[in-house]
C-alpha cells in the first residue's frame, strides 16, 4: 500500500511556524515527525493488491515512549487520504503485515530476530541500534552533534521491493548499496 | 566494623530499597497521565525533513546518569555543542567554559580556574567543580583538581558536547561536585570515520597540530585515535607592576610564558564493552615569582601530566533494565623547578616538587525506566588511591623539604528515583553516601520538584547539599606527623535554586535561576599558607540567559548577579564578582560558505587575596569560519581580545603580586582537512 504514497504531502493543517525552524525538541516527539517523513519518501515498486487498504499500518516495537508520540503525531493526519494506525508491540509479532517497522531494541539478536519477520514483505524497516542497516535494517537512526540524522541500507530495501526517493538519499549521512 | 561504616551500609540499605519501594503508588498510577507535549508531536510533524534535520535533541544526560530532557533536569544545564567549538574556535576547555552564562575563568598564568555563582577561589585547583570525560572523573587524588586549559589532556576537537550543570551533584557523584559538573561527552566513531588533519599558527609564537583516524573494524568495532601537539613562545615580556619601583629584578619577566602541550587519545569500542586511554602531559613556564621565588629567572617551570585507561561496559536489556559498568586506572604527576636566592647573594638555587598519585577504581550503574515515565537510578563505586606522594626537595643539596607516601580508599553508593507525583507535577529524589578512610562518611540528598507549567516550559525548585574532602596537598602541604593538617574536615555546601526554563516562540529558549546557598567549613589557605576549615561562606544570586537561533544565525545572551559573603567578619571573598554578563552569536555571511562568530565576556570588579580591588573588563572575541558542506576543508580565522583591552585576572595567595596580567590582542588561524 505503500505504493500509492509516492512523495505527496501530509493532509492536515499545517501550523503557522511550519515554515520555520525550531531550536530544539525532544527526542521522541522529533523520532516520531522523522517516521511519518520517511513514509513520504518510499514507495513500493510494485504494488500488491493483496496490500491495498484505508489506512498506513505502523508498528513501534520496543518503544512505548515513541509508540505514545507517533500515536499523538498521527492524530488527525492523513496521509494520500489514507489513516495512519499505530501499533506498540512489545514483542516483534507478524511484524510482515506492516508498512512500516520500527524496532526499538538494542541488542543485535532481537534486531536480528525481529527483522527476519520482515523478510519477503515490502515492510520499510527503521531502527536505531548500532549498525542497524548493516544487519538488513533500511533505515537507521543516529544522533550526530545532538541532531537525528540516518543511514539507509538501499539494497535492503530493493530486496524487499521498495523505491527509496532520491530527495531522502540526498539528506542521508550513509547509504549503502545501490538502487537498481 | 567500626560504627561509621555500620551506619553507611545500613543507610545504603535504606537508600537501595526504601526509594524503590517507599515511592506513593499513585506514581505508577498516573504514568501514562503525564503531560506529553501534544503541541509539540504536532507542530513537528507538520515540518519537512530537512528542516527536521537543523532540529536538536533536548538531551543532557550528566544531570541524573540518564538521557532526559533538560526541563526536566533537576538542576539548571547549558550545553556547549562540538558544531560550537568548532564554529567558535574554543581552543580550551576554559575558553568554552568562559562563554557560558554565570562562569568566570581566571588565569594566573600557570592555571585556569574555574568559578560560578561568585565562588572563583584561586587556591582550590577547581577542587570545587567535577569535570567528567566519558563519565570518568577527571580530578586528580592530590590538588582534587581540575585541569581545564592548555593542560586538559583531551583535545577539544575530540569533543561532541559539553554540559553546564549547575549546583550541587553530591547526591550522584560525591565530592567535589560543589559548584557544579562539567560533563564532556567524546564523539563517536561514526562522526569522526577516516582521516583527519588540523594545523594551526597564530600570535605569540603559537603553533600545533593533530591527526586523527576514525573506522570500523569487523562486525561489531570501531576505533579512534587522535595525536595532538601544541606549543606557544608566549609573551616576550611581561611587565608586572606589583614589582614597581623595579625590584633588583626588574619588573618585566622575559622569555616566561612559554607553554607546549601533547594529548594522545584512543577509544576502541566493541560491542558492548569500549576502552579509553586519554595521556595530557602539559609544560609551562612561569612568570609570577609564585611562592616568594626568584622574579625573571629562567628555570621556573611546571609540568602536569594526566592520564588514565578506562574500561567500560554498557548494555540495554530487553526489560527496559540498562546496565553499565567500569574499571579504570588513573595517574597525575605534577612536577614544579622554583629557583630561589637562598642567600640573597645572586647564586640561584633550584627547588623541586614533585607529586604522583594513582588511582583505580570501579562503578557499576543500573538505569531502569520503571513505569512509563519513572526512572529509577541506583549505583555503586569505590576508588583505591594508590600513591599520594608528595616531594620537595632543593637540588644539589640533601635537604628534603617534605616527602610524604599516602594513600586512602573510598567507597559510596547512591539512587534516584525520578516519578510523577501529580499529571504536571514530577519529583526527583537522589541520596549517596561516600565513606573515605581518611574522613568517615558523608552522605548528601538532591530534590527536586518540577512542575510542567505549559508544554515546555517548567518551574523547578531544587535542594541539594554536596561537599569536597580535604585534598592530601591541603593537608599534607607541610609534611606528615606533627606538620600535617590533620584537623581539616570536608566542607559542605547546602543549596537551594528556583529555576525556570521555556522554549517559547519557536525560536527562543530562556532559562533563569535564583540560588542561596550556605557553604560550612569552608577550606582556604591562611596567610601562613596552611589551610584550615576558616569559617562559612554564604550566597545568593540571580542567573539568567536567553537563545534564539534563526536558520543558520545563533545568539546567547547571558547574566549572572551574586553576592557571596564570609564568615566570620561578613567580608567580601576573593575573586568574586558580583556581575558578569556574556554574549555569544554567529551569523551567515555566505549562506552555506561563510560565517562570523564572536563572543563578549565581562566580568566586574573583584578583589585579590590582600583585599587590593582588580578591575573588570569586557572582553570580545571573533572568528570567520570558512567551509562547505560536502567540502573536507574548513578554515578558521580568530582574533583574541578584539579590542586589545588591558586587563588582569586575581591570582592566588601564593602570587606575591595583586593581579596577574593576560594577553592583548591575540590572532590565530586554523586549517582542518578530512580525508
Amino acid at each position: 500500500m505503500l505504493g500509492t504514497i509516492a512523495m505527496v504531502s501530509v493532509v492536515a493543517p499545517q501550523p503557522a511556524c511550519a515554515a520555520q525552524a525550531r531550536l530544539t525538541a525532544p527526542e521522541l516527539d522529533l523520532k516520531a515527525a522523522y517516521l511519518l517523513s520517511f513514509l513520504r519518501f518510499v514507495r513500493q515498486e510494485t504494488p500488491s493488491p493483496l496490500r491495498q487498504a484505508d489506512s498506513i499500518s505502523v508498528a513501534i516495537v520496543g518503544d512505548d515512549g515513541l509508540g505514545r508520540a507517533l500515536k499523538l503525531a498521527v492524530q488527525g493526519r492523513r496521509l494520500d487520504g489514507r489513516s495512519i494506525v499505530v501499533s506498540s508491540l512489545r514483542e516483534p509479532e507478524r511484524l510482515g503485515e506492516y508498512d512500516m517497522v520500527f524496532i526499538g531494541f538494542a541488542r543485535s539478536t532481537a534486531v536480528d530476530q525481529a527483522l527476519a519477520q520482515t523478510r519477503g514483505a515490502p515492510v520499510l524497516t527503521v531502527g536505531e541500534s548500532d549498525d542497524f542497516v548493516g544487519h538488513g535494517g533500511m533505515i537507521g537512526l543516529f544522533l550526530e552533534d545532538r541532531k537525528l540524522r540516518f543511514a539507509i541500507n538501499v539494497s535492503a530495501a530493493g530486496e524487499a521491493g521498495l523505491r527509496i526517493s532520491s530527495s531522502l538519499l540526498s539528506l542521508a549521512a550513509e547509504v549503502y548499496g545501490r538502487q537498481r | 566494623m567500626n560504627p561509621g561504616n555500620r551506619l553507611a551500609r545500613t543507610l545504603a540499605t535504606v537508600v537501595l530499597s526504601g526509594l524503590l519501594l517507599a515511592l506513593p503508588p499513585v506514581a505508577r498510577a498516573d504514568a501514562d497521565t503525564r503531560p506529553r507535549p501534544d503541541s509539540a508531536a504536532a507542530d513537528l510533524a507538520g515540518l519537512s525533513l530537512d528542516q527536521l534535520m537543523n532540529i536538536e535533541v533536548e538531551s543532557v544526560y550528566g544531570a541524573s546518569r540518564y538521557s532526559q530532557r533538560s526541563l526536566d533536569a533537576p538542576t539548571r544545564v547549558t550545553v556547549l555543542t562540538a558544531d560550537d567549538i568548532r564554529d567558535h574556535g574554543y581552543q580550551t576547555l576554559a575558553e568554552a567554559l568562559r562563554t557560558v552564562t554565570g562562569l568566570f575563568v581566571s588565569y594566573d598564568r600557570i592555571y585556569e580556574y574555574l568559578g560560578l555563582r561568585g565562588l572563583g577561589h584561586v587556591d582550590d585547583y577547581n577542587a570545587r567543580v567535577l569535570v567528567l570525560v566519558d563519565e570518568h572523573r577527571t580530578n586528580d587524588n592530590i590538588f582534587e583538581g581540575a585541569l581545564i586549559g592548555t593542560d586538559f589532556a583531551l583535545d577539544l576537537q575530540q569533543v561532541d558536547r559539553i554540559e553546564v550543570i549547575r549546583g550541587p551533584s553530591s547526591a550522584l557523584y560525591g565530592s567535589n561536585a560543589v559548584l557544579g559538573v562539567v560533563n564532556i561527552v567524546t564523539r563517536q566513531a561514526r562522526q569522526a570515520r577516516g582521516w583527519s588533519v588540523t594545523t594551526d599558527g597564530g600570535s605569540l609564537g603559537t603553533r600545533g597540530g593533530r591527526l586523527a583516524y576514525g573506522g570500523r573494524f569487523g562486525e561489531h568495532g570501531t576505533l579512534q585515535l587522535s595525536a595532538s601537539d601544541f606549543a606557544s613562545d608566549g609573551n616576550a615580556s611581561l611587565y608586572f607592576p606589583t614589582f614597581d619601583p623595579p625590584q633588583p629584578h626588574g619588573n618585566v619577566a622575559e622569555h616566561l610564558d612559554g607553554d607546549g602541550a601533547r594529548r594522545l587519545f584512543a577509544n576502541l569500542a566493541l560491542g558492548d564493552f569500549r576502552l579509553e586511554g586519554v595521556y595530557g602531559r602539559r609544560r609551562k613556564d612561569v612568570p609570577t615569582a609564585t611562592f616568594g621565588t626568584l622574579f625573571d629567572a629562567q628555570g621556573y617551570w611546571t609540568t602536569d601530566t594526566r592520564e588514565w585507561l578506562d574500561l567500560g561496559y554498557r548494555h540495554t536489556f530487553a526489560n527496559r533494565l540498562e546496565l553499565s559498568g567500569r574499571l579504570y586506572c588513573d595517574e597525575y604527576e605534577y612536577e614544579g623547578s622554583y629557583p630561589y636566592d637562598l642567600e640573597n647573594n645572586g647564586l640561584v638555587t633550584i627547588n623541586r616538587d614533585l607529586d604522583v598519585g594513582t588511582w583505580s577504581g570501579g562503578e557499576l550503574i543500573a538505569h531502569r525506566t520503571l513505569f512509563g515515565p519513572d526512572e529509577f537510578v541506583v549505583g555503586g563505586e569505590w576508588r583505591a588511591n594508590l600513591r599520594q606522594d608528595q616531594r620537595n626537595w632543593f637540588i644539589g643539596s640533601d635537604t628534603t623539604c617534605y616527602d610524604d607516601h599516602h594513600h586512602s580508599d573510598v567507597w559510596a553508593v547512591y539512587a534516584e528515583d525520578a516519578f510523577d507525583l501529580a499529571p504536571r507535577l514530577r519529583l526527583t529524589a537522589g541520596l549517596r553516601h561516600d565513606a573515605y578512610t581518611a574522613f568517615g562518611g558523608s552522605t548528601h540528598p538532591r530534590v527536586g520538584l518540577i512542575w510542567s507549567l505549559l508544554d515546555r516550559t517548567t518551574c523547578k525548585l531544587i535542594y541539594g547539599s554536596a561537599f569536597r574532602v580535604p585534598t592530601s596537598y591541603e593537608v599534607y602541604l607541610w609534611g606528615s606527623g606533627d606538620a600535617a593538617n590533620t584537623t581539616l574536615r570536608p566542607e559542605t555546601f547546602r543549596t537551594g535554586e528556583a529555576v525556570f526554563e521555556s522554549y517559547f516562540a519557536e525560536h527562543y529558549h530562556a532559562s533563569a535561576s535564583c540560588f542561596v546557598y550556605r557553604g560550612d567549613d569552608f577550606i582556604q589557605e591562611g596567610s601562613d599558607g596552611a589551610f584550615t576549615n576558616s569559617g562559612d561562606v554564604r550566597g545568593t544570586g540571580v542567573e539568567a540567559e536567553v537563545s534564539g537561533r534563526w536558520h543558520e544565525a545563533e545568539l546567547r545572551l547571558g547574566g549572572a548577579h551574586q553576592a557571596v559573603r564570609f564568615r566570620p567578619g561578613d567580608a567580601r571573598l576573593s575573586n568574586s564578582p558580583a556581575d558578569i554578563l556574556q554574549a555569544s552569536g554567529k551569523l551567515p555571511i555566505v549562506p552555506g560558505r561563510l560565517w562570523a562568530s564572536a563572543d563578549l565576556h565581562t566580568i566586574g570588579r573583584r578583589l585579590n587575596p590582600l583585599s587590593a580591588e582588580v578591575p573588570g573588563a569586557a572582553i570580545a572575541d571573533a572568528n570567520l569560519i570558512a567551509r562547505r558542506r560536502g567540502s573536507p576543508w574548513q578554515v578558521t580565522l580568530g582574533v583574541r581580545n578584539l579590542f586589545d583591552v588591558k586587563y588582569s585576572d586575581v591570582a592566588g595567595p601564593e602570587v606575591t603580586m595583586t593581579s596577574v596580567p593576560q594577553d592583548g590582542r591575540t590572532f590565530r588561524a586554523r586549517l582542518d582537512v578530512r580525508f
